[in-house]
C-alpha cells in the first residue's frame, strides 16, 4: 500500500463550523506535502446547510409514487429522500431514471437509476444514516466538492479529497486535488477509516509510505 | 513535528465477538509509538493511561462506551506535554497493554472480561421475539415489519448472552407462528431465570419516537429488571425514554421475572430508519445484555438494592408526553397518569398506558 491512513477523531461537526477551518484545526502538524488530507462527504454536507429534518420537506405524489421502488435498505426509500432527490436533479430526470432503471432490473442490469438521474442522488443519505444528531436529518451529497478540495489545499499547502466510502468496501472519490493514481487512494480507504458506528472521524490523513 | 494523539476508540460494535476471547479493547493512536507511557489503576473500577512528550488532537472530554466492561473514556491534556485517559470500569478487570509501531502507532490497552462471566454463567434467559409467521406486528412508513426487526435483534441478543457465558433460549428462531402457550412454557414452568420479549412501540402516530419497558407486576423483580433494560437502552443509544410500566395482561401469570421491551417506534421514520441499520439493532442487543447483566449482578450479590429502590435509581420520564396523553385520552381514558405512584419506590412507572399496538 503507498499510503497509510491515520483518522483524525473530532469533535461533532455542526452547520456552524467552516470545513476549511476544521481541517487546519486537527490535520495541522500531522498531514505534510505529499500525504493526503480525506474528508468524508457527509461532514462536508453537514456543514454546507445540506442537513435537513424531513418535517421541513413536503414530499410530492410523485415522491411518494417512486419512493416505492428503491430497495428499502436504499437512501431513496422515504418520500422525503426522494422529494429531495427530485429537488436536486429535477423531476423528469428522476423520472427518466426511473424508467431506465425499470428496464435495467428487467434485464439484470443494476445502477442505471443514477447513472441516468444523476450520481449526486447516490450521495443521499436517509434519515438514520449518520451519527446523531444528525441521524433525524436527511443528509444531501456535498456541493462543489471540487471547489471545498481546493481551499483546503490552498488553506493548508497539502492535497484534499472528499470521499464516500461505505462498509461494503466501496470507495468513491468526489473530488482531489493534485496528481495521484486513484486507486492508490481507494485502496487506502477501503476499510473505511471514516468509522462505520460511532467513530467520529470524519477527517483521515493518509501518508504517503516510503517517502 | 511534536508527536500526537489522533484517535482513541474501544470496540463497541465487537463485544460479541470479542468476547469469545473475553477482552475488550481501547485503542490509542498516535502519530509516533508512545514509548513513555504508564499505565496505573486508579482503583478496582478505574485504569489511567498518561502518555508523556504528546499533543493531543481529538478534543478533549468523555468518550461513551457502555460494553458491560468499560462505562465511559475521558481523554485530557494532564499537562503541557502530557495526555491522559482514564478509563472508567464498571468492574474489575485484569489489564495488559501492547504497542504496535507503525503508522499510526497503537498502544492496545486489553481488558479481561471475565468477572461478566462470572456473573452470567449458568444464567438462563427466555428471549422472545414477538409476532412472527402471519402476525407481522406492526408496519413502518417504508414498510419495515416488526417482527423481522426484532427476530433479528433476538438472535443478536441470544448471541451476546451467551458470549457473556450466559444461556439464551429463542421463543422463535425464524419467521413462523408460535402459539402463547409455546411462547412462554419454559417460562410457565420456571426452567429459565427470566424472560425478555421484545418488541416494537406502534402508538398510531410518526410523532412520537423512544422505548420503552413493560413488564409483569406480579413478580417482585420484574421492575428491577425493566428499570435495568430501559436505562442500557437511555444511556448507550440516546433514545427518548418513554419509561417504563407494569402490564399483567400480556405475559398473565409468570413464576420469573418478566419484561417487555418497545425497543423503538416503528411508526415514526427516524426510528424505522435506525432500525433498518444493523450497527443499531446489534447495539440494541448490546444495551439489552448489559441491562440483564446489570439485572443478575445484583442478584449475585444478594439483592441488596432491590428492595431497597426496586431497581436502579431511575431518571426516566415514565410520564405520558402531550401526544401520548392525546391519544391516550382518545383511547376513553380519563385518568392520566401523573407519574407520582411510582415515586415512593424509586422507579417511576405509569398504572396504565395508551394501547401499544405493536404488541
Amino acid at each position: 500500500m503507498k499510503y497509510q491512513p491515520i483518522p483524525l477523531r473530532t469533535h461533532i461537526i455542526t452547520d456552524k463550523d467552516d470545513i476549511v477551518k476544521l481541517v487546519r484545526t486537527y490535520a495541522e502538524g500531522i498531514a505534510e506535502p505529499g500525504d493526503v488530507i480525506c474528508v468524508a462527504e457527509s461532514p462536508v454536507a453537514i456543514t454546507q446547510g445540506r442537513a435537513i429534518l424531513p418535517q421541513a420537506v413536503r414530499p410530492s405524489l410523485l415522491a411518494r409514487f417512486l419512493r416505492h421502488f428503491p430497495r428499502k435498505e436504499g437512501s431513496l426509500a422515504t418520500p422525503w429522500a426522494m422529494q429531495l432527490a427530485i429537488q436536486e436533479v429535477g423531476a423528469p430526470r428522476v423520472l427518466l431514471g426511473a424508467v431506465v432503471a425499470g428496464f435495467g432490473k428487467v434485464v439484470g442490469r443494476r445502477g442505471d437509476f443514477y447513472r441516468v438521474a444523476g450520481r449526486v442522488l447516490a450521495l443521499i443519505d436517509d434519515i438514520g444514516g449518520t451519527l446523531p444528531p444528525y441521524d433525524r436529518y436527511v443528509i444531501l451529497g456535498p456541493k462543489d466538492p471540487a471547489r471545498v478540495v481546493d481551499f483546503i489545499r490552498q488553506a493548508i499547502g497539502v492535497d484534499a479529497l472528499i470521499a464516500d466510502v461505505n462498509d461494503l468496501k466501496c470507495v468513491d472519490i468526489l473530488a482531489v486535488t493534485g496528481e495521484h493514481d486513484l486507486e492508490d487512494l481507494k485502496e487506502a480507504l477501503r476499510d473505511n477509516p471514516f468509522g462505520n458506528d460511532d467513530e467520529r472521524t470524519p477527517i483521515v490523513v493518509l501518508k504517503r509510505v516510503g517517502k | 513535528m511534536k508527536p500526537k494523539v489522533t484517535n482513541i476508540r474501544a470496540t463497541t460494535i465487537a463485544p460479541v465477538l470479542e468476547d469469545s476471547t473475553l477482552v475488550s479493547r481501547v485503542i490509542i493512536e498516535s502519530t509516533l509509538p508512545p514509548l513513555r507511557h504508564t499505565v496505573r489503576r486508579v482503583n478496582s473500577k478505574g485504569v489511567i493511561v498518561i502518555l508523556s512528550g504528546f499533543g493531543l488532537t481529538p478534543p478533549e472530554g468523555t468518550v461513551p462506551v457502555y460494553d458491560g466492561l468499560i462505562s465511559e473514556i475521558v481523554l485530557t491534556r494532564s499537562g503541557p506535554d502530557e495526555v491522559s485517559v482514564d478509563i472508567h470500569l464498571e468492574h474489575p478487570a485484569e489489564v495488559q497493554t501492547s504497542l504496535e509501531v507503525g503508522m499510526p502507532s497503537r498502544l492496545t490497552v486489553r481488558l479481561d472480561r471475565a468477572y461478566l462471566k462470572g456473573i452470567m454463567t449458568g444464567r438462563v434467559i427466555l428471549v422472545d421475539p414477538g409476532h412472527g409467521g402471519n402476525d407481522p406486528g406492526a408496519s413502518g412508513p417504508t414498510k419495515v415489519l416488526e417482527k423481522n426487526a426484532v427476530l433479528d435483534v433476538g438472535r443478536r441478543l441470544a448471541s451476546a448472552v451467551r458470549a457473556m457465558g450466559g444461556e439464551a433460549v429463542l421463543t422463535r428462531d425464524e419467521d413462523r407462528d408460535v402459539t402463547r402457550g409455546i411462547r412462554f412454557r419454559q417460562a410457565h414452568e420456571g426452567r429459565v431465570d427470566c424472560l425478555v420479549s421484545l418488541h416494537l412501540g406502534a402508538p398510531g402516530t410518526r410523532n412520537i419516537r423512544g422505548t420503552k419497558t413493560l413488564y409483569l407486576p406480579s413478580h417482585p423483580e420484574s421492575p428491577t429488571l425493566a428499570g435495568h433494560i430501559q436505562e442500557a437502552l437511555v444511556q448507550k443509544l440516546k433514545l427518548n425514554d418513554r419509561g417504563v410500566a407494569r402490564d399483567g395482561k400480556y405475559f398473565g401469570d409468570l413464576p420469573v421475572p418478566a419484561i417487555a421491551t418497545e425497543l423503538v417506534c416503528l411508526h415514526n421514520p427516524v426510528d424505522e430508519a435506525l432500525l433498518r441499520s444493523w450497527i443499531f439493532r446489534e447495539r440494541l442487543a448490546q444495551c439489552l445484555s448489559r441491562g440483564l447483566k446489570n439485572f443478575f449482578l445484583l442478584a449475585r450479590n444478594g439483592r441488596k438494592d432491590v428492595h431497597r429502590a426496586n431497581g436502579p435509581h431511575y431518571e426516566g420520564s415514565g410520564y405520558l408526553n402531550d401526544v401520548e396523553t392525546a391519544n391516550y385520552r382518545r383511547s376513553g381514558h380519563r385518568d392520566i397518569p401523573t407519574g407520582d405512584e411510582g415515586a415512593s419506590h424509586g422507579l417511576k412507572e405509569q398504572r396504565d398506558f395508551p394501547k401499544g399496538g405493536g404488541r
